[in-house]
């Protein structure tokens, strides 16, 4: 199948990225990229877990997230924010085509995880194609 | 009273989204997003959640349809959309490399549900492939001993939408067993 | 197998008569065939006709051939086996037994009796013409003709296609035309008006139709009422589509054991006539299959899976609100 892939330069500067996530706060353990209709793209995790199933779950709740959004006749839908008792998990829109998602433990505050991402996705947004 | 909820899945570009915004009577909910890989070629976007839509019966009662996003990594998501649901249509797309091993991917993925309730299965973009037969596709339905509808659609015209439900709602009450 | 051949008969009756012999198969105890004068085994004279009869006299013919007198009343004329108009299948038969039996001797004279209650046995048999489906569904190798006034259709019953000449009416109100006015004959080539013709059509809709309409409320011969009858896979929509009651049919025939015409009835009240005119239909298209019940003693003593639903009753009325809805 032909996927969107990244190209070596990119694939390290994204893993640039995910390094510096995860030194701003030690409650990031994965941070994803992946794609709008669900494709793994590129992921660091600190911990196991299905990268495949994440990329097409958080697609998924994105794209509900923007239809509820627009369902409640509210504008653009920033975040979609997995609230849990031991974690968090902050999904994107990157660019057009792009998602990205950290999840963290509950050792950060959410206005933290927020600008950690917000930083992230700007840098990537700049350098991704 | 008892929610009504029909689930329509099936191959990615089958006409699922299609078949929901033919018959809804609000303008259906829609989850699409670009397509990143091979089906790019067919379209440009793709259900990543799930689409809905809505019917009114004469009491006021609804009946709620749902869309399934086609790809198996979204298996989630059927497990999800299937809860609580009252049958299942199955959209193949007949101009796809291998429609029959499609249809078996969703009947044995949708197996328990089926199981409990009943299928319909609809065969789409018949005006770009005359195979398989009608009888290759009952075939492959042989071993749930039922014999479930298997019909040649045009999920752009809303009777054959209609006719799909009509018969899965004739399955489901007169076919269980 | 045996022929016969007409002389002096009426458009009519020779059509009657081609249309008997083909139904009675296997009734008589050799098979007989229609064929033209000629050559056959026996013929049948009207002698009312006395031009015909005078030239079929005058032309010394042949002797072997065993005539068979045809006539409104008896006439004086040295013929041993006589037909009273007009045609009635149990004299038919009977006549042509009697010729069977004299010809290869006696010992076998006995089955060759036509059976006392032959004609309780096969009602349509009593003189009058069966209904239309039970006439296409013993129709295998030759073409039947239907003709309203304005309207023909001819049914290429081995090659599973049909035809139609000034198609005014859809087919299905076409077979709607009263029996007595919709003429239908058994012929060996597609006749007047058909030669050469290329619009021919699947045959699978006429066929559907004639099931649905002109099956006089009577089961086919071949299918038994007792039997358990289920369908192979669902008519194409078209043909059923506009009727809930042929849904909901394709529907209890689509049960995993199929269904009796009890349990039927018990699950709907789909009209009997309606009932069978749909399985008649099913069976002249192909797609249904039957299980005699006393074949099968699990079939008897295991009752069709419990009837499924606990959600069937409490769905009822939902189910019809919903097709209240969807209406084609
Ligand atoms: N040529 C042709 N096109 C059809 C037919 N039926 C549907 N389509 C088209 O096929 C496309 C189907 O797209 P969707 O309805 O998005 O398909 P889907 O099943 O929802 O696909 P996914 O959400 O990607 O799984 C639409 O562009 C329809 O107009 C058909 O019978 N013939
Ligand atoms: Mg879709």
């Amino acid at each position: 199948m032909s996927q969107l892939k990244i190209s070596e330069n990119g694939e390290r500067f994204c893993q640039d990225v995910f390094d510096t996530m995860m030194q701003q706060s030690d409650a990031v353990y994965g941070v994803l990229i992946s794609t709008v209709d669900g494709h793994d793209v590129t992921r660091k995790f600190k911990r196991d877990m299905p990268s495949a199933k994440l990329a097409a779950m958080f697609s998924s709740v994105l794209a509900l997230g923007e239809t509820i959004a627009r369902e409640a006749d509210q504008a653009l839908c920033r975040y979609v924010i997995v609230e849990n008792s031991d974690g968090y998990i902050l999904t994107l829109k990157l660019k057009e085509k792009l998602v990205l998602s950290v999840i963290a433990t509950t050792d950060a505050n959410l206005g933290i995880l927020h600008s950690i991402c917000r930083s992230a996705a700007d840098k990537l947004s700049k350098n991704l194609r | 009273m008892s929610e009504i909820k029909l689930i329509i899945t099936g191959t990615p570009g089958a006409g699922k989204t299609t078949a929901i915004a033919a018959i809804s009577e609000t303008p259906p909910v829609r989850t699409d997003t670009a397509t990143t890989d091979d089906l790019a070629e067919v379209k440009d976007v793709t259900t990543v959640a799930m689409d809905f839509g809505e019917l009114t019966l004469d009491d006021g009662q609804k009946v709620f349809l749902y869309g399934t996003p086609g790809q198996q990594r979204f298996e989630f998501m059927w497990k999800i959309l299937v809860q609580g649901g009252l049958g299942l249509i199955i959209l193949v797309d007949c101009s796809r490399p291998d429609p029959l091993a499609d249809l078996d991917m969703y009947l044995e993925n949708f197996a328990d549900f089926i199981h409990q309730t009943g299928v319909v299965v609809g065969v789409t973009r018949r005006d770009q492939s005359a195979t398989p037969s009608l009888d290759e596709f009952y075939e492959r339905l042989e071993a749930w001993g039922r014999v479930f509808p298997v019909f040649e659609v045009d999920v752009r015209q809303k009777d054959d939408v209609s006719l799909m439900i009509s018969a899965l709602i004739s399955t489901l009450e007169f076919a269980t067993a | 197998m045996r022929t016969i051949s007409s002389v002096g008969l009426s458009q009519k009756d020779e059509n009657v008569l081609k249309a008997l012999l083909d139904l009675l198969g296997a009734r008589t105890r050799e098979a007989w065939h229609y064929a033209p004068a000629g050559t056959t085994d026996a013929v049948i004279l009207d002698t009312d006709n006395r031009d015909a009869l005078a030239q079929w006299l005058a032309h010394g013919h042949d002797r072997t051939l065993t005539p068979i007198a045809y006539a409104s009343a008896p006439i004086d004329l040295p013929v041993e086996h006589r037909l009273t108009k007009p045609f009635r299948a149990a004299d038919l038969i009977a006549v042509l037994n009697t010729i069977s039996s004299r010809d290869t001797g006696p010992e076998s004279a006995e089955t060759a009796e036509p059976r006392e209650d032959a004609e309780a046995d096969i009602p349509f048999l009593s003189g009058a013409i069966p209904p239309l489906a039970q006439q296409v569904a013993e129709c295998r190798t030759r073409y039947l003709r239907l003709s309203s006034a304005r309207q023909t259709v001819l049914l290429d019953c081995a090659n599973k296609r049909f035809a139609m000449k000034h198609p005014e009416l859809p087919l299905r109100e076409f077979l709607r035309t009263a029996p007595d006015q919709l003429d239908v004959v058994a012929c060996d080539q597609p006749g007047a008006g058909f030669e050469g013709i290329d619009s021919w059509q699947s045959d699978t809709p006429l066929r559907w139709w004639i099931g649905v309409e002109c099956s006089s409320a009577r089961l086919l011969r071949s299918l038994d009422s007792s039997s358990r009858f289920k369908i192979l896979r669902w008519p194409e929509p078209g043909l059923i589509k506009h009727s809930q009651h042929y849904l909901s049919l394709s529907a209890l025939l689509s049960r995993k054991s199929g269904v009796t015409l009890a349990e039927i009835a018990s699950a709907s009240s789909i009209a009997a006539d309606v009932v069978t005119g749909f399985i008649n239909a099913a069976s002249l298209t192909g797609i249904l299959t039957t299980r005699t019940v006393k074949n099968e003693p699990g079939a008897v003593l295991a009752p069709p899976a419990a009837d499924p639903a606990p959600a069937a009753p409490v769905n009822k009325g939902l189910f019809a609100r919903i097709r209240a809805r969807l209406t084609l």
